[in-house]
Parts: C-alpha cells; sequence; structure tokens
C-alpha cells in the first residue's frame, strides 16, 4: 500500500517539475499576448482538458510509443523508452494536467495591478527584474492555488496513464490504477483502502485550498 | 427548444428498446472472441428474435462482474479458476468443457529479437519487456507465470514484466514493439503477421489450457439451447476452423 502512494507521489512531483516551468511560462505568454496567435495557443492549451483523457493517452502513444513518432527516434537515439515507465505515468499524468496550470497562472498573472508594474518599469527597473521582483511576488499566491490543482489532477489521473503508460507493476502501477485493478481482480479490500487513502489525500489538499484562500483574503 | 427535441428523442428511444426481442447473456474469454460471434450470429439466425448479447474480456473479471451480480446466463472461461468460483458459490453450474488452446511464447518482428526462446528468455539483453497478462484476472498471464515458474526462469524476468488488461492487449503490445516478449494463445495469431510466434514451452513446463462453459443458477431456456450448441458438433466445427482443439 505504501509503495503505491509513494510511487503516486513520486510521479505527481515529477509531472509538477514538468508542468509548472512549461504551463507557468505559457500561462505568463497567454496573459501578456494578443493577437490570431493567441487564440491558437490558448485553444491548444485546452485541448486535454476538453477531449478524453483515454484519446489523450491514445495521442501520447502514437507520439512517443516504442514505434511512435517522436517515440522510436528517442528510443534508437537515447535508449529511452516511455511506456511502462514512471516518466511514462508523469508524461501522462503532465499533458492532462497541463491546462490547470496554464490556465491558473494567466488569471495569477492577469491579476497583477498593471500599475506598480508599469510604476517600476518607469523607474528604470528592467524587463527581467521588474518580473522577478514584482509580477512574480504579486502572482504569487494566484500560482500556488494552479500549482495545487494541477498537483491533485496529476495525482488522481487514470484515464491517459492506463492507455499511454500501461500497466507495470511498481513502476506505473499509481493509486488509481491500482483501485482499478484491485477492483476488477475482486480485491476490495485493497480498493477500499486505496479509495480512502486518495480521498483522505484530494480531501486535505480542497480543505487546505480552502482555508488558505480564507486567509490570503483577510490579509 | 433544441434541449427540449434531444429530450423527447431520447426519452422516445428508451421507450422504443423493449421490443419483443429475448436476450441471452453471454460473457465469454476474450480468446474466444471471433468463434464466438460467428456461433452467436449463427444462433441468432435461426432463432428469430433472439438476440445473443456477448461480453469479451478477461476470464477473471468477467467472473467479477458475475459476482457482482451481472445478469449473465452463460461464461465461457479461460481457465478452471474463474469458472470454479462461481461454481463453489452456486453461482453456477458446469455445461461442459468447450474447448482447449496451447499458451505460446510471442516477439516482436524487430530481427533484433530473433534469438530470444525459452531457453534464452532469462539471459536476453535486448528483452527490456515482456508482457504477461495481468494475473490472476487473465488466465493466460497466470498459465504463463506457472510455466516461467517451473522452467525456474520466473524471478529472473519478474523485473521486466510488463501486464496487459486482457490476452488480447498483451498480443497488441508486442505487435506495437511496447513489449518486445509476451504469452498469448495459439488462436490469438491467427491472420496475425505482425508478430513472431516463438512456440509453446518446453513439456515440463507446458499447462493444460482449457475452456470450461458454465450456465449461472437463473439462466432462461434459451440460454441453455445455446449451450448445447456451443458444445454440440456445430459449435466445435466452428471452434475447430479457428484453430481451438477438441476438448
Amino acid at each position: 500500500m505504501s509503495d503505491v502512494l509513494w510511487l503516486s507521489l513520486g510521479v505527481t512531483a515529477l509531472a509538477l517539475a514538468l508542468v509548472v516551468p512549461v504551463g507557468g511560462a505559457m500561462g505568463w505568454w497567454l496573459s501578456r499576448a494578443r493577437g490570431p496567435l493567441r487564440a491558437v495557443l490558448d485553444a491548444c492549451v485546452l485541448v486535454p482538458l476538453v477531449l478524453p483523457p483515454s484519446v489523450t493517452g491514445y495521442y501520447l502513444l502514437v507520439l512517443f510509443g516504442a514505434e511512435g513518432v517522436l517515440g522510436a527516434p528517442l528510443k534508437s537515439a537515447l535508449g529511452v523508452r516511455l511506456v511502462f515507465t514512471p516518466v511514462g505515468a508523469a508524461l501522462a499524468a503532465s499533458v492532462v494536467s497541463l491546462p490547470l496550470m496554464a490556465k491558473g497562472a494567466e488569471a495569477a498573472f492577469l491579476r497583477v495591478d498593471r500599475a506598480l508594474v508599469e510604476v517600476a518599469r518607469a523607474n528604470g527597473l528592467r524587463a527581467f527584474a521588474t518580473f522577478r521582483l514584482v509580477t512574480l511576488p504579486l502572482a504569487i499566491p494566484g500560482l500556488a492555488v494552479a500549482t495545487t490543482l494541477t498537483a491533485i489532477r496529476a495525482f488522481g489521473e487514470f484515464g491517459a496513464t492506463w492507455t499511454f503508460a500501461g500497466y507495470a507493476e511498481g513502476r506505473t502501477s499509481t493509486a488509481p490504477l491500482e483501485l482499478y485493478v484491485a477492483l476488477q481482480s475482486g480485491d476490495d479490500a485493497r480498493a477500499d483502502r486505496l479509495a480512502l487513502v486518495m480521498t483522505a489525500v484530494s480531501a486535505t489538499v480542497a480543505i487546505a485550498l480552502g482555508i488558505w484562500g480564507r486567509r490570503t483574503r483577510s490579509s | 427548444m433544441r434541449v427540449a427535441l434531444l429530450l423527447a428523442a431520447t426519452a422516445s428511444l428508451a421507450c422504443k428498446s423493449p421490443a419483443p426481442e429475448r436476450e441471452i447473456h453471454f460473457s465469454a474469454a476474450i480468446s474466444l472472441k471471433e468463434p464466438m460471434e460467428e456461433l452467436a450470429k449463427a444462433y441468432e439466425s435461426a432463432h428469430a428474435g433472439t438476440r445473443v448479447v456477448l461480453v469479451l474480456g478477461a476470464s477473471g473479471d468477467l467472473a467479477t462482474q458475475i459476482e457482482r451480480g451481472a445478469e449473465v446466463d452463460l461464461f465461457a472461461s479461460a481457465a478452471d479458476a474463474p469458472a470454479g468460483r462461481l461454481v463453489e458459490a452456486g453461482r453456477a453450474s458446469a455445461s461442459c468443457v468447450l474447448t482447449r488452446n496451447s499458451l505460446v511464447m510471442i516477439r516482436r518482428k524487430d530481427p533484433a529479437f530473433a534469438s530470444v526462446d525459452w531457453s534464452t528468455l532469462a539471459t536476453s539483453t535486448a528483452v527490456l519487456h515482456v508482457a504477461l497478462g495481468l494475473s490472476p484476472s487473465v488466465p493466460a498471464g497466470t498459465y504463463a507465470q506457472g510455466a516461467l515458474q517451473k522452467l525456474g526462469i520466473y524471478d529472473a524476468v519478474l523485473p521486466k514484466i510488463v501486464r496487459g488488461a486482457n490476452v488480447r492487449q498483451v498480443l497488441d503490445l508486442v505487435a506495437r514493439g511496447e513489449a518486445d516478449v509476451g504469452f498469448v494463445y495459439a488462436t490469438d495469431l491467427r491472420g496475425r503477421t505482425d508478430v513472431t510466434l516463438v512456440g509453446e514451452p518446453p513439456l515440463v513446463a507446458r499447462p493444460s489450457v482449457l475452456y470450461p462453459l458454465v450456465q449461472t443458477a437463473d439462466a432462461k431456456a434459451d440460454a441453455q439451447s445455446f449451450a448445447k450448441l456451443l458444445c454440440g458438433a456445430e459449435g466445435q466445427a466452428v471452434l475447430a476452423r479457428y484453430g481451438f482443439l477438441p476438448p
């Protein structure tokens, strides 16, 4: 049981390491850009959110499978395989949770008071320094919420993981996959334990988000 | 307005469906897919007004569904254990042993795996992923595990094992190159050119793959007549045509 939870947390952490910088950067760009290119990226970011996860998983398989468009060169050049590996599970979780990070980050950056940014720039602060010293600190609360939602979505990922990463004990067997397998094989006791653990983790996050949200609003 | 139309259409569809048709609910191991589909059609055309609802999957999963109350009349399992569970619990009784099959090893077509067979599997460095059906739900996985254990190479292979949710998924994993080696039934390979057959395990490790057919406690008369067809000459002829062995 605990090894399943550790694997799940590890896969989630790996997914976050990928999604937070990528999704955060996308959100920042979305919050500033205008025009047709922005509309295109905006639509693209939402694709994993509107597609059934099994379809997302299938596309990942076509792209990153052993004989996939990118998977085949990846394997021959670096010997890297993604299907049946924790990295593959993390990739599936990343893609599915990316929209939450990107859109959450976009909202966080949009909420930053433009006047403060302009004052900093007018006082001679360079663009990057302004971002680091003004924009980013002001966006942190929103980014934290986006990261948390992304994490919990990645933690609970099932459809794309099952379709793309497959089921390999100890490598891709995250808690949601284990629950499904336990149910299929009639091991209800194990299914119950897994459901309880996942509910506890998710509920803790939801409650923490609520408390933290109230506190930041009142301060 | 459109929503109302949609709702009305859905409602009319729902009301129309209980036609005078009688249904036989038949759960079958997915390795039996093609012959069972053909036999279901044959029975339907010989008995107008009767429909055979075929559910295909891993035998263990199908048994679990029946234990959880799925309304199934007949169940053809790829191993004794899933059907036996139902018989022991008083949920089903034996009809006949439907057919027999053989467990085989397959490998990817890629020439890099040309030397992989039952004797070299444990030491092959080319093989990274070995696909087995998820045990105990997938009998082919349980048979394969038993064969590897009898040959004393299960522990060596274990770190490379990846799982398929049913035997056809195992076949697909090897065909797509996600797994290098897999264990399926000889009949699964019918018409497949995208994987290479290695062969059955050495005699000492060869499992006996029998398919029991059971009928559940509440099987209707229609289901019993369909079971007779499956166990009888017509059923056996179709099974033989798909490469299954006489029980």
